[in-house]
């Protein structure tokens, strides 16, 4: 419980203060935010490409931002709250969770990230 | 052919029986499968009973001997040709799973444990979260290895299914620890562009 609770504040203060940086500075302007490996290393644009931007866009509240710079984070985003809201309610709701984690979830995101990622470089 | 039993007055299934091989299935445990129009003993079950003497024969098996238990007809029992769906009312459920009388007090289950054996993580959403987040495209073999956790685990296969997750785990982790350590190193590389 107790080391739940440190972990618990680190990832808090974490995102506090990457959340601070990425609504003061915009990473297509500012320098030091780096570019994905990926895209630099291949060119293609890797299914988290544009994420950094796209949650400086969410952060001031532009929500076409969002969806120009990754939509999947349209989908992506609530899926992976609801996998976690279900791992916490896991006893509580054993079914949400099972059905969380069944393949039929697991095939979807695959299917959407493997989807997203051509889609995003044709 | 796939079974459903009642464990802790907890229907479960479909199980196949292979699957049925990792729980403690006593010759009294509930049974019900397509073709029965009620809940009958395992032992009532030809398959299934050849499955249990099989597993208590070469060891004592705890298990093997069972106090006796009530055997009345279930109420609301599903009818051949549908699945039982909801479960059963714990007043009529057969009391399987209490203590047995005069024997070593069964280990109290863990309500996450289904009967001992605790499906893996799949770690599903730290592998999207990791696809999403961490500039590399690493997540992807993680959400595949996800697939693997439940695919092996329905399939009786506890040992695969445990490998399959900590894959899942070890390309998560690939792909944070690489995500995290390209800050500095880009920042590395472009100061030493600018020398």
């Amino acid at each position: 419980m107790t080391v739940d609770k440190k972990k618990m504040g680190i990832i808090a203060a974490v995102a506090v203060i990457l959340i601070t940086l990425y609504y003061i500075f915009d990473p297509s302007e500012a320098g030091f935010f780096p570019p994905c490996p990926s895209k630099l290393l291949t060119g293609y644009d890797c299914p988290g490409c544009g994420t950094q931007r796209a949650i400086h866009a969410f952060l001031h509240g532009d929500l076409g931002g969002v969806i120009h710079y990754n939509a999947m984070l349209v989908v992506g985003v609530p899926l992976v709250v609801a996998i976690f809201a279900s791992n916490m309610l896991r006893q509580k709701y054993p079914r949400f969770h099972k059905f969380m984690n069944s393949n039929y979830v697991i095939a979807f995101a695959a299917v959407i990230t493997v989807a997203w990622t051509i889609y995003r470089n044709i | 052919m796939k079974y459903w039993v009642i464990f802790n007055n907890k229907q479960e299934g479909p199980f196949s029986l292979e699957e049925l091989r990792q729980y403690p299935l006593t010759l009294q445990t509930p049974v019900w499968h397509q073709g029965l129009t009620q809940w009958v003993t395992a032992q009532e079950v030809d398959e299934l009973r050849s499955l249990i003497e099989q597993k208590s024969a070469p060891r004592q098996n705890p298990y093997g001997q069972e106090p006796y238990v009530s055997r009345q007809p279930q109420e609301g029992a599903p009818y051949a040709n549908t699945q039982p769906q909801q479960n059963p009312q714990p007043g009529n459920a057969p009391e399987t799973n209490g203590q047995p009388r005069g024997y070593a007090p069964r280990v109290q289950m863990h309500p996450r444990r289904a009967n001992g054996v605790e499906r893996p993580s799949t770690y599903l959403g730290w592998a999207i979260a990791a696809t999403l987040l961490c500039c590399l495209p690493l997540g992807v073999v993680a959400i595949i290895y996800a697939a693997g956790v439940n695919s092996k685990f329905d399939r009786g296969d506890i040992e695969g299914a445990r490998k399959s997750s900590e894959r899942a785990q070890l390309w998560i982790m690939l792909s944070v620890t690489l995500g995290l350590l390209w800050m500095p190193v880009y920042t590395l590389i472009q100061m030493l562009i600018q020398l």
